[in-house]
């Protein structure tokens, strides 16, 4: 048996911006299955916030949305990034106003 | 340098590292400036009074009641007139020496080349993407640096663009995001904040003074006045600047 696979990560989540405005909080602690990448935490995302940050995180396809800006402690990584227990995710839509 | 101006920029003279050199380069400069409203009013205003020789306002439209929460460069007695003069005016009045443009057009893709040809360095400044990646297209097209200045609520957000060299907003935002609003939640006082980092970051460009934002995005949260820089990835596939 491979108890690896069930051993969930603690990964804290920062919102900002617009996401911070539809989730009500600026960050929450997410459970994820171990070898979660960047991509699959914001389909959980999606799916646990469905009402307030889906419109916000999606394309038109339902994927996480190409331009997100994503950042694992200070360095904006890419969709297949892996993550490890303890990270501290950033997720910014990103910013127009003038 | 004549002695009035001399006078007039004393304080900043004294600043380390930029002196009389700086001060005539910044004057031989000039910056494009995508719309004059909150963020690129207070953006332009500073760069008026720092002796920028040359500004372009681009802003098409007349002044709304709304806008005067956030839009320094405007006033009550401009009501229903075009922006783009009246802020001019104001840079005019602020700084006699500076030559200042005023363009009563948003920027499009008829007037984006002839807009960036004319000026050094570009100040983005726009309420939406398509300008703003419209502007950076062209801008790192012409090889000319761009700062990108935005803001949402109590949150406001900076990156400069050196083409070739940065990252640039078509490697961040490969498409318009999703939801953006052209109207959002926000105070003039963010406007001024995110307006002066940006001026800041034009005069270290233009003056050589310090070393600008380099592949960084600088993330203000005013809520909790917490700064933090963060470190962005060039796309070496970005149909912009991946060829450079
Ligand atoms: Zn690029």
């Amino acid at each position: 048996m491979n108890f690896e696979r069930q051993v969930p990560m603690n990964i804290t989540v920062h919102y900002l911006a617009q996401l911070k405005q539809a989730a009500g909080m600026p960050s929450e602690v997410i459970d994820v299955p171990e070898g979660c990448s960047v991509h699959a935490l914001l389909k959980q995302l999606m799916e646990r916030r469905a009402h307030t940050l889906r419109a916000l995180v999606c394309d038109s396809a339902g994927l996480p949305h190409p331009a997100l800006l994503v950042f694992v402690g200070d360095d904006q990584v890419e969709p297949n990034q892996v993550l490890r227990d303890g990270d501290h995710v950033t997720v910014l839509t990103p910013m127009a106003g003038g | 340098m004549t002695d009035v101006e001399r006078a007039m920029y004393a304080w900043q003279l004294d600043v380390a590292g930029f002196g009389e050199e700086g001060q005539r380069r910044l004057k031989q400069a000039s910056v494009l400036v995508s719309r004059c409203g909150g963020v690129g009013g207070h953006l332009a205003a500073e760069l008026a009074m720092a002796g920028v020789g040359k500004i372009v306002l681009a802003h098409a439209g007349n002044l709304r009641l709304d806008d005067l929460n956030r839009q320094v460069l405007m006033s009550h007695a401009g009501l229903n007139t075009p922006r783009a003069p009246q802020a001019a005016e104001r840079l005019r009045a602020l700084n006699p020496c500076a030559r200042v443009e005023a363009v009563e057009e948003n920027v499009t893709p008829e007037n984006v080349n002839r807009l960036v040809e004319n000026v050094d360095a570009v100040a983005c400044c726009a309420p939406l993407f398509e300008e703003r990646l419209l502007l950076n297209q062209e801008a790192v097209r012409q090889k000319k640096p761009l700062v990108d200045c935005a803001m949402f609520e109590l949150e406001a957000q900076l990156v400069t663009v050196l083409p070739g060299k940065t990252a640039c907003l078509a490697c961040l935002y490969p498409a318009p995001p999703p939801a953006w609003q052209r109207r959002f939640p926000v105070f003039g006082a963010v406007a001024g904040v995110v307006g002066c980092l940006g001026a800041i970051e034009l005069i270290k460009l233009l003056s050589g003074l310090a070393l600008p934002l380099e592949n960084q995005m600088l993330l203000c949260d005013l809520r909790t006045l917490a700064f933090r820089k963060v470190i962005l990835l060039r796309r070496a596939d970005c149909p912009v600047c991946g060829g450079l």
